[in-house]
């Protein structure tokens, strides 16, 4: 049943098949390849919306009678409906296209409404109740850090907001790259060390340093390891991104950015990375099983 | 002291101002035209313990300040009142400013603006209803007559229709068949919510501090008792006690909703009960106009509301 | 609002005209200290209740001529849609800046392909700010 949805991949389907549905994986082609390719062994059929016809062409609907919960799509082909056995992934969103404040406004409430009743299993549900969608990043960095109590050894940068200290220390602006923003944030981080990236896939974290655009696997702390692991179920997200440096001890880590949507991932898949390349079969292979991805 | 922002003459703003003064309360009061012109606020965030516990700060006056240690509680109604305001950069930064403020905040805050945005979409607020065990009118939002039908099948009597998100919008009860004569055949219909229509008596529950519930009655004839004047129905406003399920029921969804005030708007079954699953929940307002029902019972929510933001700070 | 007040007459939809939109009475004059403030709240408050007809109830808001075409209800119900709103519209913002970022990342690696490479715009932008704060 191709064809159902712009953009949906063709695969062989019926009646019964549970579904993966994905928002946006056009965005991210490598990635599409490999949750194509997972749902065909795991008999899931594959149904993609383009970010820019979610919550305009194809839109979302939300029932809810005796206190259960339904919600589907309803594209140009007709509704669908999304069901526990399915798995739904909203990558990436987009803006909804200009039209009256009002009919604008209901749009968004009504994808909002989506994502946060859909009864499908899904992967970082958005909504507003979904503190990494309603908080901007930095802010996020400092509610959720440090992600434990004890020993922890990813902490935030030092935050500062209104005007830069005049402290003798080094204070960057908040980059507007990294999650827009009115506040005028200041940031620092004492000594820091090269660049890394994190990827957090459910109970799995793989360290990579990343400075200079390389890619060298390196192994985590278990101490790193167990907070990147908490700051991820903190944030409510199965799958994380999160730039961070060593800092001042060489055992102390700052978190830089979070990352909810697959973007660094992206450009790994784009490279030789096969132990990522693992990790990340492995995790969408659980997902679609009803697994629990364990460390 | 408590930390009061908004325009002075908003209505609530101006009634928990004078309710602070009249007590003799301490209080520092930024008006919102000054945030950005003669109020700044600074923050800072060391690493450490939980962002609550080291957040520091001030809120500047061009010749004093007054430190965020010497805060202990937090009230805005910025954004209220319609102010018409020249917003520079300056104030745009201020603004985002004091929404940080009031998310980091380690004392009370009616309410974090992160809280506040359940509200934009009545679905996302469904899930919190239901999980704190009240119930929600059937409803169905989005999609087209494929879906509707089916659903109109299982209503009694025409459906209440009303938007999905805060935009307001009357309350109207419509038949199926205008329903469907309203909408161009040929182009997908705008989202809409359709609801069963719930008979029984409008309750208004204000929750403080997760804690106090002030609910009263308002007894009208009206669909939306809130807009009264539109359908010629009076409106009688008393106050009233909870089952004390249904309260405890309120206290949860208003915690879950991180609410350290809100305004709940139920349905009491006619007949009454004490089991929350009979009472229905049509929204929770996340910045509760709470001075008219608290002029015309006397429910002592704005002294709640004083008392919950004075409390002591844990250590 | 003291006890007298609101004995003296409760708001109604006559005081509505005054009431229907903030912006009459001037911000208090910030001072130097906390005192001072309070001292301009106070003088505010008393000019806002005056306006609003509260010691005199309606009798003001009658004189203006003006027609009380919402009632009380509606006030505060469009009170509060206008706060939400306003806070919606905020978040709004940040969640479509957000959003259009991450969306254009994508699309630019794509153009790019594989010898892009890089782990998005924010990250080139930390890895710039580290440089500096390592210098």
């Amino acid at each position: 049943m191709g064809g159902l949805f712009p953009g949906e991949a063709a695969c062989e389907a019926s009646g019964s098949m549970p579904k993966l549905v994905l928002v946006g994986a056009e965005l991210f082609p490598h990635l599409r390849d490999l949750l194509r390719a997972e749902a065909l062994r795991a008999g899931f059929r594959a149904v993609e919306v383009p970010v820019r016809a979610w919550g305009a062409t194809t839109t979302p609907w939300v029932e809810v009678k005796g206190g259960r919960f339904r919600a589907g799509l309803l594209g140009p082909e007709g509704p669908e409906e999304l069901e526990r056995e399915d798995v739904f992934w909203c990558l990436s969103e987009g803006p909804l296209p200009p039209e009256e404040d009002y009919l604008r406004a209901e749009r968004e409430a009504l994808r909002e409404g989506f994502h946060t009743t859909c009864p499908a299993r899904t992967l970082n549900r958005r909504g507003l109740l979904s503190v990494p969608w309603t908080v901007p990043s930095w802010r996020l960095l400092a509610q959720q850090l440090p992600a434990r109590e004890g020993a922890c050894v990813l902490a935030p940068p030092h935050f500062h907001v209104g005007t830069p200290p005049e402290d003798g220390r080094r204070w960057k602006p908040w980059p507007q790259e990294a999650g827009g923003t009115d506040a005028r944030v200041w940031w620092t981080v004492s000594a820091p060390g090269p660049l890394h990236m994190a990827w957090v896939m459910g109970q799995q974290v793989s360290l990579w340093s990343v400075e200079d655009g390389g890619g060298a696997r390196v192994a985590p702390t278990p101490e790193l390891a167990a907070d990147l692991a908490r700051l991820a179920a903190g944030c409510g997200a199965e799958f994380l991104e999160v730039l961070l440096v060593p800092s001042a001890s060489p055992t102390a880590w700052a978190a830089l950015q979070l990352s909810f949507v697959p973007e660094g991932l992206e450009s790994m898949l784009s490279g030789e990375h096969p132990a990522l390349v693992e990790q990340a079969e492995h995790f969408v292979r659980a997902q679609l099983a009803g697994q629990e991805v364990g460390p | 002291m408590i930390l009061l922002m908004g325009p002075i003459d908003e209505l609530v703003t101006s009634f928990f101002l004078a309710h602070l003064t009249d007590t003799k309360s301490e209080y520092l009061f930024v008006d919102q035209r000054h945030l950005g012109t003669q109020v700044r606020l600074e923050l800072d965030l060391a690493p450490g313990p939980h962002a609550s516990r080291r957040l520091r700060g001030a809120v500047c006056f061009p010749t004093w300040r007054v430190d965020l240690e010497d805060i202990s509680g937090i009230f805005s109604r910025l954004g209220t009142g319609g102010v018409r305001e020249h917003v520079t950069p300056e104030v745009r930064a201020e603004r985002a400013h004091a929404n940080a403020l009031m998310d980091l905040f380690h004392g009370p805050v009616a309410n974090r603006p992160t809280a506040m945005v359940s509200n934009n979409s009545k679905p996302c607020q469904y899930a919190a209803i239901l999980a704190a065990g009240l119930s929600v009118p059937d409803t169905l939002a989005g999609g087209d007559w494929r879906l509707w039908e089916p659903f109109a099948r299982g209503l009694t009597g025409d459906p209440v229709i009303k938007s999905v998100s805060d935009e307001r919008s009357l309350v109207k009860q419509v038949s199926w068949d205008d329903t469907r004569a309203a909408f161009l055949p040929g182009r997908p219909p705008p989202p809409h919510q359709f609801q069963q229509r719930i008979s029984g008596t409008n309750v208004r529950v204000h929750v403080v501090g997760g804690r106090e519930v002030f609910a009263c009655r308002a007894e009208s004839q009206a669909l939306d008792y809130r807009h009264p004047d539109m359908t010629g129905h009076p409106v009688h406003l008393r106050a009233t006690t909870l089952p004390e399920p249904v309260a405890d029921a309120c206290r949860r969804l208003s915690c879950a909703l991180g609410l350290h005030l809100s305004g709940i708007d139920l349905i009491e079954p006619p007949g009454g009960s004490a089991d929350p699953r009979d009472w229905v929940c049509l929204e929770v307002n996340t910045c509760p106009g709470f001075m008219w029902f608290e002029q015309h019972t006397g429910l002592p929510i704005a002294q709640a509301l004083a008392r919950s933001l004075q409390a002591p700070l844990a250590s | 609002m003291s006890k007298h007040n609101t004995e003296a007459g409760l708001i109604t939809s006559r005081d509505l005209p005054k009431l229907a939109e903030a912006g009459q009475v001037a911000a208090p004059e910030v001072g130097h200290s906390a005192q001072e403030l309070r001292q301009a709240v106070q003088a505010a408050l008393a000019e806002q209740w005056s306006l609003m007809g509260i010691l005199d109830t309606g009798k003001k808001a009658a004189d203006l001529g003006k027609k009380a075409a919402d009632a009380l209800t509606d006030k505060a119900k469009k009170d509060e849609d206008k706060a939400i709103h306003d806070e919606g519209k905020a978040r709004d913002e940040a969640h479509k800046k957000m959003n259009d970022d991450k969306a254009k990342n994508a699309e630019d690696r794509k153009k790019h392909g594989k010898e892009a490479a890089s782990l998005g715009v924010a990250a080139g932008a930390f890895s710039d700010a580290l440089r500096d704060l390592r210098a």
